[in-house]
């Protein structure tokens, strides 16, 4: 869905130019870059948290640490708006030192973690503590598995509701 | 400490640096911020694996600082590791990680010159999970985030 009007679009990046042809400097309008406004619930939810990521100072993690990159956050926001389901709590988002992002939820007895290392190259993994079955795959473009993962911690959400 | 072998671009060649011993310490920094999770399931907040993963970068290892490099200067460890900004730290040792089929190497860099790197034998940039659960079993707090597990 696009919304190049929209303002408040997450990941907006402006960047102000300065020209210096005389005595006066102007600073013409900021380019914009505006991205396609993501509309589930968890990326409204994780707006800020993403702005955060991308945000983050050089060295962030007390060695040389980077933003995550844009490009690893909107691929990441992407796949959460494919893989989205209504009732399920937005996840945490965890950077990496090297401009990565890890999605990852701890519920239910899942694990769930989903390192974005690049857009179309993710590792997923999770770890089921009721069966002791763990899974990992590497992914580029097809997150069907994920959806799959998303919807049983759907559904164990319902058990835990009726069986309290 | 003998310093590392670059490749033709200056990159660190992932390496297993013989002066690093069994018995020395490795600091591994965690941000008490942006490395902690909440985990329904333990019902605590806890440090992410996230944090225990190495760089995705060709030749990429996870950054550690090499204690008796720090100690040797006369440095209070504890104090290095938390500045310029406070972050939490843990501990484990390069024996460890090398039971692990890990190695462990030397790069000093300008910010660090006791920077070491923690890297897979057969994937430098990889950790597998047996690899990660092993450095996250072993592990120990150094400078402790409170009210948060390993």
């Amino acid at each position: 869905m696009r919304s190049s009007a929209n303002l408040n679009s997450a990941f907006q990046k402006t960047r102000s130019i300065s020209a210096y042809g005389g005595p006066e400097t102007t600073r013409f309008p900021a380019h914009r870059a505006v991205v396609n406004s993501h509309s589930s619930e968890w990326c409204r939810n994780l707006e800020a948290r993403f702005n955060e990521l991308t945000s983050l100072p050089r060295g962030w993690d007390g060695y040389v640490g980077r933003p995550v990159s844009f490009t690893c956050a909107e691929f990441a926001a992407k796949l959460l708006e494919r893989i989205f389901i209504d009732g399920v709590a937005e996840p945490s988002l965890v950077p990496g030192g090297d401009g990565t992002l890890q999605i990852e939820w701890h519920k239910n007895q899942f694990d769930i973690e989903i390192d974005v290392l690049a857009a179309n190259n993710v590792i997923a993994s999770r770890y089921d503590h009721i069966t002791g079955r763990e899974d990992l795959i590497e992914m580029q473009n097809d997150f069907a598995l994920i959806v799959e993962w998303v919807e049983e911690l759907m559904e164990r959400e319902h058990l835990e509701t009726a069986n309290p | 400490m003998k310093p590392p072998i670059l490749d033709e671009n200056g990159i660190v060649e992932p390496h297993d640096h013989s002066e690093i011993f069994a018995d020395d310490t490795l600091i591994r920094r965690i941000d008490p911020v942006q490395h902690i999770v909440d985990d329904e399931n333990r019902n605590c907040r806890r440090v992410s694996t996230k944090a225990f993963k190495p760089s995705s970068a060709t030749k990429g290892g996870m950054s550690v600082d090499i204690k008796k490099l720090i100690d040797d200067a006369g440095i209070d460890a504890t104090e290095y590791v938390t500045t310029p900004k406070f972050v939490g730290s843990v501990a484990f040792s390069a024996g460890v990680a090398r039971q692990a089929d890990m190695m462990v190497g030397f790069h000093p860099i300008d910010e660090n010159p006791y920077h070491g790197e923690v890297w897979g034998s057969s994937r430098p940039n990889r950790f597998s999970g047996t690899q990660q659960n092993a450095l996250l079993s072993a592990c120990k707090w150094f400078v402790e985030i409170p009210d948060t597990e390993i």
